[in-house]
């Protein structure tokens, strides 16, 4: 297998003080990698080394076997979408010319003609069903309906990779399980998601990989067992218990 | 509003401009009737000379002076996400009179006839660096409006300086005229001096457009899209150093332009900040150009100066704007 994202020993030090120490993390093609970790734990400064949006003091990165100092950010660009956290468009544009921010990356290299375009903003539209949504302003929508429009962005870009940070903050039931299957269905077309996510339970119906962080280092990863009662109790310093219900984990602090 | 396609605006647009440059050019002191612009009339030749030595010049002064003004304050609203930004509120603007001055009451500028603007330029390339250093990553508004404060009131500062330590007694008396700028003295050698900078600079900031659209959605996305940010902030400040050193060295400070023009565009052919550059120097040239019209029609024995229509005009504007900010819950 020679397609994924492999990351190994990576350091960051910001301002002297060390953020994230020797962590090691792999992301597969086919599957959601989810990160797990109390706040200031340094899961999003790991997310934007992996990115190269923050200088690692150390260790490697590697996407799809080739080292990243290797890529340029435009052909890095066209491989990943990244969807920060807090995002907000600054301008009052509408949904498309939003969403068709996405091809930026392609257009720069000019690997892509307009019905090219077209064709990939009127797909990201229709795979979160917002295609009414279209000729609307930004400010006119809502905070739930914006998250997708901004997924549609990343989506447009036709990434193999999806590094979302807290992707269903603020977000109600509804459109946070809309955001799941979307990212679902992603990851079954073969692509690969990493995605910072608090809530324990909707993490575990997203993901099918974890890695469990703690005070700038990767303290377990794996598949669904690394979400142990003893795991989680460890790194949030509460205890919490698991039950099933409905043929799904769910999470409860004590 | 309703949304126009984006052609049709700019060809309306330049369909006014051309208007106000033909009312222009039949409009000034000197009264002319239109038919003395004829080879028939006993006055042509009077005519003929007050149009292409004093009203033309002062005609495409205007127009580019309006361009490159609009233009910068949509580079500058753009790249720095702030819809405050212009070269004026930001004190660019007094910046490149600052060097304009020194170039001048020094004597420098009998040096060589680049040496004008080029000053000009330097201190405007100069007061963005600044600018950058001291509001760092912080794009919140707040942060550059008050370094645009302190800006403006260094250079006003030193400008007052400049002009006490100059050998010309009279130099002094002069700060208005750079405070407050104005076309009056504009001829053909004006033009000539500032038209290559200004599109240079027009042309560095069109180069630079698809990076304002990237950075909409923030700095870090706009880097996930492989934006060297850097080099896109290199060329604004390259870009706009030119446009806003190159016309304050010649007409003063004017304000407002750069801040009324993108809000003006942007329902009109929606807010994609690439979209708004080329639609902004056209409605630009049309405002400027409107407002010199203006100040030569309406005669106080003295005339009008062009900085203080817009100061007018932009004051309220500029307070409208802050009132929007604070609804919207502002940045």
């Amino acid at each position: 297998m020679t397609d994924g994202v492999i990351a190994s020993g990576i350091n960051v030090s910001i301002g002297g003080r060390e953020i994230i120490h020797n962590a090691d993390i792999e992301i597969a093609m086919g599957e959601i990698t989810i990160l797990i970790g109390p706040n200031g734990a340094g899961k999003s400064t790991l997310m934007k080394a992996l990115l190269g949006l923050i200088e690692c003091g150390g260790g490697s990165v590697t996407f799809d076997a080739q080292p990243k100092q290797n890529i340029t950010p435009t052909q890095l660009a066209v491989q990943i979408g990244y969807l920060g956290q807090n995002t907000k468009p600054e301008w009052n544009m509408n949904v498309e010319d939003l969403v068709s921010l996405g091809r930026l990356p392609h257009q720069e290299l000019g690997i892509s003609s307009k019905s090219q375009d077209q064709a990939a903003i009127n797909e990201a539209l229709g795979a979160l069903e917002i295609q009414h949504l279209r000729k609307r302003k930004i400010e006119a929508i809502s905070g739930g309906e914006l998250a997708l429009v901004l997924l549609a962005r990343v989506l447009a870009g036709k990434p193999k990779y999806i590094f979302a940070d807290e992707p269903l903050n603020h977000l109600d039931v509804a459109h946070q399980i809309q955001l799941i299957k979307a990212l679902q269905v992603f990851c079954k077309n073969g692509g690969a998601v990493f995605a910072i996510v608090h809530d324990l339970t909707m993490a575990a119906r997203l993901g099918n990989k974890f890695a469990l962080m703690a005070n700038g280092k990767i303290v377990a990863n794996g598949d669904r067992q690394v979400l142990n009662t003893q795991n989680l109790s460890e790194i949030f310093g509460v205890e919490i218990a698991t039950a099933k219900f409905n043929g799904q984990t769910i999470f409860v602090p004590k | 509003m309703r949304q126009n396609n984006p052609q049709n605006w700019t060809i309306v647009s330049f369909l006014l401009l051309a208007i106000l440059a033909i009312i222009s050019l039949l409009i000034g002191r000197a009264n002319f009737a239109f038919s003395e612009f004829l080879p028939s009339s006993p006055k042509y030749e009077a005519a003929l000379l007050v149009l292409l030595e004093v009203r033309l010049p002062r005609t495409l002064f205007a127009i580019l002076c309006g361009a490159a003004l609009a233009v910068s304050g949509a580079a500058l609203q753009g790249h720095l996400r702030n819809p405050l930004a212009d070269a004026g509120v930001l004190g660019i603007s007094s910046f490149a009179s600052l060097g304009a001055i020194i170039a001048i009451y020094f004597g420098l500028s009998s040096l060589a006839f680049w040496v004008l603007p080029a000053m000009a330029i330097v201190f405007a390339w100069l007061s963005m660096a600044l600018l950058l250093l001291i509001v760092g990553r912080d794009v919140t508004a707040i942060y550059f409006i008050l370094a645009g404060v302190l800006l403006s009131t260094i250079s006003g500062a030193l400008m007052t300086l400049a002009l006490n330590f100059a050998p010309n007694p009279y130099a002094i008396a002069e700060i208005i005229n750079w405070q407050i700028g104005s076309f009056s003295e504009v001829s053909m050698r004006e033009v000539a001096l500032t038209a290559p900078f200004i599109v240079i600079g027009l042309l560095i900031l069109a180069q630079n457009a698809k990076s304002l659209d990237a950075l909409s959605l923030g700095e870090e996305t706009a880097q996930s899209f492989g934006l060297n940010l850097q080099k896109s902030r290199r060329n604004l400040i390259l870009g706009v150093g030119l446009l806003v050193g190159a016309v304050t060295s010649i007409s003063g400070v004017i304000g407002f332009v750069g801040l009324i023009v993108p809000h003006i565009v942007r329902p009109w052919v929606g807010s994609v900040p690439s979209r708004i550059l080329l639609p902004s120097a056209l409605l630009g040239a049309c405002l400027t150009l409107a407002a010199d019209i203006l100040v030569r029609l309406v005669w106080f024995g003295n005339e009008l100066k062009i900085g203080v229509i817009m100061a007018i005009i932009g004051a309220p504007f500029f307070l409208h704007l802050l009132v929007q900010m604070r609804k919207t819950g502002g940045k």
